[in-house]
C-alpha cells in the first residue's frame, strides 16, 4: 500500500502559503529578523514571528480571532486551506487529523489573565478541541509531542495509519510559537543573537520561529507525484537533552527507515538518498552530530541544507514545515541553499548547499533530531505516474 | 509482521501519590501521608535503585522512571533484548504542564532568570529519555497527548509500533502528574512469551488494557 | 572565604537536588565532575545562574566554566577574584 502527497500548506514569518514561501526561499529570503521585546529577553534577538495582526486579517473571514488563541487561529488557517481545497472531507470518519506541538498555547502563560482564554487552553490537548470546535466533529485528535521531532515523527504515524488501511486520509498539522518562555533555550545556551548559521564552521545557536504547516496524505497519486516511503524513530539513550556523540541513534532512524522502504532484500544496504533535507539547527553539538552520522552512513557527499535559516527552529511544526519544503524542492527540481552557511566546518564536512540551484531529485530523505534523545527519518521518492 | 493477537501483556504496575502497585498487589504503600514529592523518594529508596539522576528529575519523569523499573525489573526477556527491539510509548492528558508552572515561576518575577534544569523538564517526551538512557532502548518512542485513557487508540499505536519495528519489547500506558497527584500504568508488552509464564500474563487486548487500567484484574 | 565555601556547598547540594551526598562529600577540592559527584551540563548551566542570580558573577564562555566549575575551592576563588576586580 503506497502512500502520496495530496496538498500542503505553509505559514510562518514568510508568508501564508506554501507557494508563497517557497518562492521567497527561492529567492533568498528569510522570516528571520531582529526583534526587541524584553519580555521575550533583556537583549534584541532574532526571531520568525508571525505578526497576530496580519495573522487576524487573513482568518477574520472564516473564524472569531478573539475566540481562538494565536496558535490555534494558525492551525485553524490550515484547516481552512484544506476545506477550501476540496481534496479532501475533513469530517469525513476515513479522515485521520493529527497535530504535533511541543508546547501549544503556552504562550499565554505570559499574557495577562492567561489572555482572557482560560486555564484549560494552557493544555496541549486545548488545541484539538479548537479543532473539534471549528469543524464541528467530535472524533479525537491525537496529538504528539515528541520535542523537535514531533512534526516529522506525525508524517510517519499517519503514513502507517494509511498504510494499515484504518483510514483513507490522513491530515498531519505542526505548529508553534515563539514565547517569553521560550527563553528557556538561552538558559540551555543555545540560542545564537545572530541569524542563525546551520553546518557554518562558525554557527553559535539557534533562533525560533512561529509556524504552522500542513500535509494532506491518501492512498491515491493525484497532484504531487511524490511517494511516502519508509520512516522511523528512534532513542540515542544517551543524554535527556545534549545529543548523542556518535550520531548511533540517528544512524539507526535512518538504517531501519530505509528497510522500512524495501528498497532491498540486503538488510545492510542502506539507500543513499540524492538530497538530504537534514535537522541542521545551528547548535555546535547538533549540527556536529549530524556531521557524523551521515559521515559514517556515507553521506557526507549527498547534497544538504537546512531550513532553519528561513524560519528559524520551529519546534513541532518542523518536521512537517521543512518536509514541505523538500517535497517543492523535488517538485520544482531545485534544491535551496542552506541559508545562513558560509564556511565548511572542516572537523565535520559534508556537502552544504551554499546557492540554491537546479537539480533534479528522485530521492529525499527528510531528517529530525529532538530533546530526550528521540530522532526520526524518512524517505520521500518521486513517482513517475 | 507480528499480529496483536500475538501480543501479550507480561506485566503491569500502577503509581500514584497513595501506592504502587504491581500486577494489582500494593508494594509500597504511603502510610505516613506523604507528599507527592516525597512519596516518590521514598519508593526509590526502597527499590534499591542507585541512581542519583532520580532525585533531578520532575515528579512526572519520577513517576514513569520508577514505574518503568518495577515494571521490567525481574524479567529475564528484558534484560537480554536487543536496544533497538525494545520501544516507550506513552500517553497523558496534561502533558508537562505542572513542570511548566514552575519553570515560569523562575522567571516570571522581573529580572530573574530562568532556569535550565526545569526548562528541559518541560517536553513530556523528557521521561521516556530518562527510560531510555536508564534501560538503553534505542527503539521506537513517542508521546502523545490524550484526553483520557483511550485503549482503542493505545491498541492501534501498540499494532503499529510492533508491526513496523518487529520490537519484541515495549513500555507502554498512561502517566499523568498535575498538581501533586500521580497516576501511572505502565503495561510491558511482548511478542516472546515463555509457556511456562502463560498463567501470569494477559493478552493484550481492548477489554483487558481497561480491566487492567483500572487495577482490575 | 571559609563562609563562602561552606554557602557555596550548601546551595549546590540543594539546588542541583544531589540528595545522595552529604557536606562531607563535598570537600574544598572534590572534582564536581568527576565521578563521585558526577555534575552534567546541566548542572554547569544551572551553576551558572546561581552564580549570577546571588553572587552577581557571570561566567562569559565555556573555557571560564571548565576553568572556574573543577571544585569548590575554584569556585570560591573565581567569585571573590571577581568581586575585587
Amino acid at each position: 500500500m503506497s502512500v502520496y502527497v495530496q496538498h500542503y500548506n505553509t505559514l510562518s514569518s514568510l508568508g501564508f502559503t506554501a507557494q508563497e514561501n517557497f518562492d521567497r526561499m527561492k529567492s533568498g529570503h528569510s522570516g528571520i529578523s531582529q526583534h526587541q521585546k524584553e519580555n521575550y529577553l533583556a537583549n534584541p534577538f532574532y526571531a520568525g514571528i508571525i505578526n497576530e495582526e496580519i495573522l487576524n486579517q487573513h482568518c477574520s473571514y472564516f473564524l472569531d480571532p478573539n475566540q481562538y488563541t494565536k496558535l490555534e487561529k494558525m492551525v485553524l488557517f490550515n484547516i481552512h486551506n484544506i476545506q477550501q481545497s476540496g481534496l479532501v472531507d475533513i469530517n469525513n470518519e476515513k479522515t485521520l487529523i493529527i497535530l504535533s506541538s511541543t508546547k501549544g498555547n503556552i504562550d499565554l502563560l505570559d499574557q495577562t489573565d492567561l489572555g482572557g482564554f482560560g486555564k484549560e487552553r494552557l493544555k496541549l490537548s486545548a488545541l484539538g478541541k479548537a479543532v473539534q470546535i471549528f469543524t464541528g466533529q467530535s472524533k479525537k485528535i491525537p496529538i504528539l509531542s515528541n520535542a523537535c521531532i514531533s512534526g516529522l515523527a506525525a508524517i510517519i504515524i499517519a503514513k502507517r495509519y494509511l498504510q494499515k488501511e484504518i483510514y483513507d486520509n490522513a491530515v498531519v498539522i505542526g505548529c508553534d510559537l515563539v514565547s517569553p518562555f521560550t527563553k528557556g533555550f538561552n538558559s540551555l545556551r543555545a540560542l545564537s543573537f545572530n541569524p542563525c548559521a546551520p553546518y557554518d564552521k562558525n554557527r553559535d545557536g539557534i533562533n525560533l520561529g512561529d509556524a504552522a504547516a500542513a500535509i494532506v496524505l491518501g492512498k491515491e497519486n493525484k497532484g504531487h507525484s511524490i511517494e511516502l516511503l519508509g520512516g522511523h524513530v528512534s532513542n540515542d539513550a544517551n543524554h535527556i537533552s545534549g545529543p548523542s556523540r556518535t550520531g548511533e541513534g540517528l544512524i539507526l532512524a535512518i538504517q531501519q527507515a530505509s528497510r522500512n522502504s524495501n528498497f532491498s532484500k540486503d538488510a545492510n544496504l542502506i539507500a543513499k538518498p540524492d538530497y538530504i533535507n537534514a535537522h541542521g539547527t545551528a547548535t555546535l553539538f547538533n549540527d556536529g552530530m549530524e556531521a557524523i552520522a551521515f559521515n559514517t552512513l556515507g553521506f557526507s557527499d549527498c547534497q544538504t541544507n537546512s531550513m532553519k535559516g528561513f524560519w528559524g527552529h520551529t519546534l513541532g511544526a518542523a518536521g512537517v514545515i521543512e518536509t514541505i519544503a523538500s517535497i517543492q524542492s523535488m517538485e520544482q527540481n531545485i534544491l535551496l541553499e542552506s541559508k545562513g552557511f558560509k564556511d565548511q566546518d572542516f572537523e565535520h564536512p559534508m556537502n552544504i548547499l551554499s546557492k540554491s540551484q537546479n537539480f533534479e531529485t528522485n530521492l529525499c530523505l527528510k531528517t529530525a533530531s529532538g530533546f530526550g534523545g528521540c530522532n526520526a527519518a524518512l524517505y520521500l521518492s518521486k513517482t513517475n505516474a | 509482521m507480528p499480529k496483536l493477537s500475538e501480543i501479550y501483556i507480561s506485566n503491569w504496575v500502577h503509581f500514584n501519590e497513595k501506592e504502587m502497585s504491581l500486577k494489582g498487589v500494593p508494594i509500597h504503600q504511603n502510610q505516613t501521608d506523604s507528599e507527592l514529592k516525597d512519596f516518590l523518594v521514598e519508593v526509590y529508596k526502597s527499590s534499591g535503585l542507585s541512581y542519583p539522576k532520580f532525585y533531578k528529575m520532575d515528579n512526572l519523569s519520577k513517576s514513569a522512571f520508577i514505574s518503568a523499573h518495577y515494571l521490567t525489573h525481574e524479567s529475564e526477556v528484558w534484560k537480554v533484548s536487543g536496544e533497538s527491539k525494545k520501544g516507550v510509548l506513552i500517553f497523558n492528558s496534561v502533558s508537562s504542564l505542572e513542570t511548566d508552572y514552575n519553570f515560569h515561576k523562575t522567571y516570571s518575577p522581573k529580572d530573574s532568570i530562568p532556569s535550565p534544569s526545569l526548562f528541559v523538564y518541560t517536553l513530556p517526551n523528557i521521561l521516556i529519555g530518562e527510560i531510555c538512557i536508564y534501560h538503553k532502548i534505542k527503539g521506537e518512542n513517542l508521546f502523545f497527548i490524550s484526553e483520557s485513557f483511550d485503549a482503542d487508540e493505545i491498541l492501534a499505536q501498540c499494532e503499529q509500533i510492533f508491526e513496523f519495528n518487529a520490537l519484541d519489547q515495549l513500555i507502554c500506558g498512561w502517566v499523568d502528574s498535575f498538581e501533586s497527584k500521580s497516576n501511572a500504568t505502565l503495561f510491558l508488552m511482548e511478542r516472546k512469551v515463555k509457556q511456562n509464564e502463560s498463567a501470569a500474563i494477559k493478552k493484550l487486548n481492548k477489554s483487558n488494557l481497561e480491566l487492567l487500567y483500572l487495577n482490575k484484574n | 572565604m571559609e563562609n563562602l565555601k561552606q554557602e557555596l556547598k550548601l546551595k549546590i547540594l540543594e539546588e542541583l537536588n544531589l540528595e545522595d551526598l552529604t557536606i562531607e562529600d563535598l570537600q574544598d577540592d572534590t572534582l564536581l565532575f568527576g565521578e563521585k559527584i558526577g555534575l552534567d551540563s546541566i548542572d554547569a548551566l544551572e551553576i551558572i545562574v546561581m552564580l549570577d542570580k546571588d553572587y552577581g558573577v557571570k561566567i562569559i564562555n565555556q573555557q571560564q566554566g571548565i576553568k572556574v566549575f573543577h571544585s569548590i575551592q575554584t569556585i570560591a576563588d573565581f567569585i571573590e577574584e571577581s568581586r575585587k576586580a
